[in-house]
């Protein structure tokens, strides 16, 4: 297992970079894959009566040029929960079309279908973006999908949907969650893409889909800031 | 005008007393029209329903058959079809608690029946003031009067009548009544009736002062009381105390079980309104409470109330014992049962102060910004408002006296969606309210909807119904079923149930009779010591040091004489006394007394024994700080002095407090001199410090929550439902730490951190203690075993670490093993 000097980056198997800015890296596809950003949240949030924060657009949107600036990617695939409602509101046509011309300006945008995404060609129509959107697709020696549809395939499964977070003690009696990509023999969890995300933790087990409950979790890689660290879930002894 | 008196003297009679006359003397004259005259607001449902009966007996004996002055009722539970006859006939005399009246003051169509009220009546005004649904009702208060015509000839402000149980300072409570715009007459009868307090201790010659406690001799002396008295209303400060209460109690007493019940605030409704009628009624010998019979409701004859954990603060022993013999010529006895040596001398000086009528200072809070928002949408959906016009109304109410401008201005800013660019950037940002540079009103159509909905300051915790068969029991909180797995028993309304699941928020259990609880155990004490007890303990220390310095401890004459005179100080009996003068004694053979003027550290080398899996490297340090100054002042001053230490040492370090000091536990390399202490207990930037102890605490994360929901930026009913708590506090926790990164002066986060500086952490207060104990001498003493002043602390540090067997037993026996190490190092020395 490679890492880079100061752990922002990890090879789990050959060309398969792990990104604490919460994204893989296949370097034999020049692909780089997120899952759940949930776009529009808090304005979806906003939309059903609670008046939340519109202060998070900005640090995705910077991760996102970063990620593209470091790798330059042939193409960025999201892995389903593009937006999380696909309301008709200014604010998240704004949302959708930044994060779309961000990552067109230089390479090649892929949307995966979530359960979070429907009504999205709607709302893309409006934004007068034409994207290129998918159930699922094989990149290399990988298959990549959303997870919130059952699946058999023989290839190694990269997914999203349960935004998985670990507990981690933080030192002074309390713990610390943090997201983090979840490690199978045949599935990869990404970690969710969005700030406003959080989760169960993985240890508690209660997944949401049929792919990650059949699956043996060995290890945990929880991102902590700008950093990765490496969990063992499963003793190998 | 303020009337404070006990309960059970008719203060509230005395209120309404004149309002009846009036009314009376308009409907004789044939002037009484049909609206409501007075509102009388208690901040307990069951209190207004007391009333609506106690008030028709004395109306139907002034007029006989269908009295003329009509009573009604207002609360959450007051049906639809009842509401729409009110409106259409309002009562003259409406009982309501703070949310309804909020509720009713923002309605536009209930304006024109509240224009003529004449009195407002506040109920158990002191358990209001010192929180936030306190600075709710004032912001109604000052609305109200607002409503009323401007008649220049016959305008009278409103008559706001006050009743007030013990409470202390009077005229602040008055100020808080009033308004900043008002005049208060207070009329004190506190001291008219008669309460006599008591100690009593189980502990016999060995002291064991420890934060649990063995249970058994407790109960069987319990029991005892029971028999002796034909009802016994018992105080444990917490819920599952109450639960376990009630369960040994039954346990040791199988012959008087039926008439032992439990009553608490997560008990289901009708549960407990057959605990108070049947309480009414006679038919219980005794009832074991939480704190939730402190208040209001006649509950019957009483003879006698103990009080299981200190109570913390005078004023509140004072009302507790005054729930027994509820009326004015009979006397109001209490019981303080003391379950360690600590206990025992604060409760000897609770009394003390207690017959002293030295009450404890309440504390109102400042400005709540939560509150103000909420106000503000009420406001605005009565109609449009100029914001001075706002403003001024706000600050007349004397919780928001001193609220800034800049601070009204952010309020309305994010109640209206956000600042001016981004409102000018989006055509909809969803905003509460419509906001421009002069004016505002709550956006019209579902907005109000939803905002009639979530009224009030109640923060909702995570509950999960507990049911059994088709019965259910009440709730318990989430953070507690969580900790257990199914088969785990626990106790409910005394009883004891098996956990089978949990789904949907409801946790399904079958009887376990017979069985013994795996938990909850006895809960440690959650309210801080006031600070007059607290001084008070500390004067009382300091005596007992002189007197020991002064004389012969070696001499047994010298004991028997000294344990008379600590006896006469605190006014208990003499066994008693010997027991707190034993453990002074131990206290000053291993270490010293610590006494007013300067603050004492003790350092303790821990081998761990008792703790595994044993440190690694060896042995851990202990630094005992002996700051009595309560326990949400000294978790402040311990954050600020952990941050320092790691700022100074690296590494993390971990402090446990109590009201009596705290424990600040190092690795080596992080070990303190003496000339470590000016720094880390400086008062400079301690303010600044603390805010940064606090930026990762799960504690201002749970306020922000309570904040995000009093402030109205998550609902927690939607569409009429109830959300499942599980889904809100997820939601609380991510709003919170985008904002904490993106926003962090956002209103809500900020009156999030004032709840934490003013009352869960006393900042103030531990600043305070800095300040004056600044060039008082503090030192560093090494000692070579745990100080018995120091146990307690120790005890729940280690607890947490032990072996498998029962935590009070290996407490108990610990401590016997270190006093007799105390006692023959005296004899060999």
């Amino acid at each position: 297992m490679r890492s880079t000097a100061e752990r922002g980056r990890l090879e789990l198997r050959p060309g398969l970079w792990l990104d604490a800015r919460r994204a893989v890296y296949l370097e034999t596809e020049a692909t780089i894959a997120v899952a759940d950003p949930h776009l529009g949240y808090a304005w979806a949030q906003r939309h059903a009566g609670n008046l939340l924060p519109l202060a998070d657009d900005r640090e995705l949107e910077m991760n996102l040029a970063e990620l593209l600036e470091d790798y330059a990617p042939r193409q960025v695939v999201v892995l389903g929960d593009f937006v999380h409602r696909a309301i008709a509101l200014d604010g998240i046509r704004d949302q959708i079309c930044r994060f779309i011309d961000t990552v067109e300006m230089r390479s090649r945008l892929v949307l995966l279908n979530g359960n979070h995404d429907r009504g999205l060609h709607e709302v893309l129509r409006q934004c007068a973006r034409n994207v290129a959107t998918a159930r699922e697709m094989v990149c290399g020696e990988y298959t990549l999908l959303h997870g919130h549809e059952d699946v058999t395939c023989d290839r190694t499964v990269l997914m999203g949907h349960e935004h998985p977070v670990i507990a981690l003690p933080d030192g002074t009696g309390g713990r610390v969650k943090c997201p983090c990509f979840l490690i199978g023999a045949r599935t990869i969890v990404l970690p969710a893409h969005s700030p406003w995300a959080a989760g169960s933790d993985i240890r508690k087990r209660d997944f949401l889909s049929a792919v990650a409950r059949r699956e043996t979790f060995v290890r945990a890689i929880a991102v902590l800031g700008r950093k990765l660290l490496p969990v063992t879930l499963i003793d190998p002894a | 005008m303020l009337i404070a008196s006990p309960t059970g003297t008719g203060k509230t009679f005395a209120a309404f007393m004149g309002v009846l006359d009036h009314l009376e003397h308009l409907h004789r004259h044939g002037q009484l029209l049909e609206t409501i005259y007075c509102i009388y607001v208690s901040p307990l449902r069951a209190l207004a329903y007391d009333l609506e009966k106690n008030l028709a007996e004395p109306l139907r004996e002034i007029f006989g058959g269908k009295p003329p002055i009509r009573v009604g009722l207002r609360s959450g539970d007051t049906t639809s079809s009842e509401r729409v006859k009110q409106f259409n006939r309002p009562p003259h005399i409406l009982l309501t608690t703070p949310e309804s009246l909020c509720l009713l003051l923002s309605q536009k169509r209930w304006l024109p029946h509240l224009e003529n009220v004449r009195w407002v009546i506040v109920d158990e005004i002191h358990a209001m003031a010192e929180n936030k649904r306190g600075a709710h009702l004032s912001l109604s208060l000052g609305r109200l009067e607002r409503l009323r015509p401007e008649d220049p000839v016959n305008r009278r402000p409103i008559q706001r009548i006050g009743l007030s149980a013990t409470v202390a300072p009077l005229d602040e409570v008055g100020k808080f009544l009033t308004g900043t715009n008002g005049e208060c007459a207070l009329v004190d009868v506190s001291t008219g009736k008669k309460i006599e307090l008591k100690v009593h201790t189980p502990l016999r010659k060995r002291p064991y002062p420890e934060a649990g406690y063995t249970g058994q001799r407790l109960i069987r002396e319990l029991a005892e009381t029971v028999r002796r008295h034909r009802t016994t209303l018992v105080f444990t400060n917490t819920r599952s105390g109450a639960e376990a209460t009630t369960f040994w109690l039954r346990e040791v007493a199988p012959d008087l079980a039926d008439a032992i019940e439990c009553h608490h605030a997560s008990l289901e409704r009708d549960v407990r309104q057959e605990v108070e009628d049947r309480l009414k009624r006679g038919e219980l010998r005794a009832v074991i409470c939480s704190t939730s019979l402190e208040l209001g409701i006649d509950i019957g004859s009483v003879d006698v109330v103990v009080m299981l954990s200190t109570p913390k603060g005078v004023s509140r022993a004072l009302q507790r014992a005054g729930r027994s013999g509820h009326n004015i010529h009979s006397v109001s006895r209490g019981i303080l049962m003391a379950t360690n040596v600590n206990d025992l001398v604060e409760a000897c000086a609770t009394v003390l102060l207690g017959r002293r009528h030295e009450l404890d200072p309440v504390r109102l809070p400042t400005a709540p910004l939560d509150v103000l928002a909420q106000h503000i949408v009420s406001m605005g959906c009565a109609g449009t408002w100029r914001r001075d016009e706002a403003l001024a109304l706000v600050r007349s109410a004397y919780p928001f006296a001193q609220l800034t401008r800049k601070d009204f201005d952010d309020v309305l800013d994010y109640l209206a969606g956000g600042g001016q660019a981004l409102r000018t950037a989006y055509t909809e940002v969803f905003g509460k309210i419509e906001l421009n540079d002069e004016t505002f009103r709550t956006r019209p159509g579902r907005v109000q909807q939803d905002f009639l909905q979530n009224v009030g300051v109640i923060p909702s915790v995570g509950v999960v119904r507990v049911r059994m068969r088709h019965k259910h029991l009440g709730s318990v909180e989430e953070s507690f079923i969580n900790r257990l797995k199914p088969g785990d028993v626990f106790i409910m309304g005394g009883r004891a149930c098996r956990l089978e699941r949990v789904s949907n928020m409801e946790a399904i259990v079958l009887p376990a009779n017979g069985e013994l609880p795996t938990g909850p155990r006895w809960n440690a004490n959650k309210m801080p010591l006031s600070t007059n007890l607290a001084e008070e303990i500390v004067r009382f220390r300091g005596e007992v040091r002189a007197w020991i310095e002064a004389g012969h401890p070696a001499e047994e004459t010298w004991v028997t004489e000294t344990a008379k005179r600590v006896a006469t100080r605190l006014d208990c009996g003499v066994a008693n006394a010997r027991i707190v003068l034993e453990m002074f004694l131990g206290q000053a053979r291993v270490s010293e007394i610590p006494r007013g003027g300067e603050l004492l550290i003790e350092q303790f080398d821990d081998a761990g024994d008792f703790i595994v899996p044993k440190t690694p490297g060896g042995r851990q340090r202990h630094y005992f700080f002996h700051s009595v100054i309560g326990r949400s002042a000294n978790e402040a001053l311990a954050r600020v002095v952990t941050l320092r230490l790691s700022r100074l040492r690296g590494g993390n370090a971990v402090a446990t407090t109590n009201d009596y000091g705290f424990v600040l536990t190092v690795a080596p390399h992080q070990h303190i001199g003496a000339e470590d202490l000016a720094p880390l207990l400086s008062p400079d930037s301690f303010i600044a410090d603390f805010h940064a102890s606090l930026v990762n605490s799960e504690m201002l994360k749970h306020h922000f929550r309570n904040a995000a929901q009093i402030g109205l930026m998550v609902y927690r009913n939607y569409f009429g439902k109830q959300k499942p708590t599980r889904k809100l506090q997820w939601s609380a926790e991510v709003i919170y730490n985008v904002l904490r990164e993106h926003e962090p002066d956002h209103v809500l986060l900020r009156e999030a951190r004032r709840d934490c500086l003013q009352v869960f952490l006393d900042a103030e207060k531990a600043l305070h203690f800095l300040n004056t104990g600044l060039h008082q001498p503090k030192k560093i003493r090494p000692v070579d075993r745990v100080p018995p002043l120091s146990f307690a602390l120790y005890a729940t540090k280690i607890k947490e670490a032990l072996l498998v067997e029962d935590p009070a037993e290996t407490m108990e026996r610990l401590f016997n093993q270190w006093w007799n190490e105390i006692d023959s190092g005296t004899r060999a020395a």
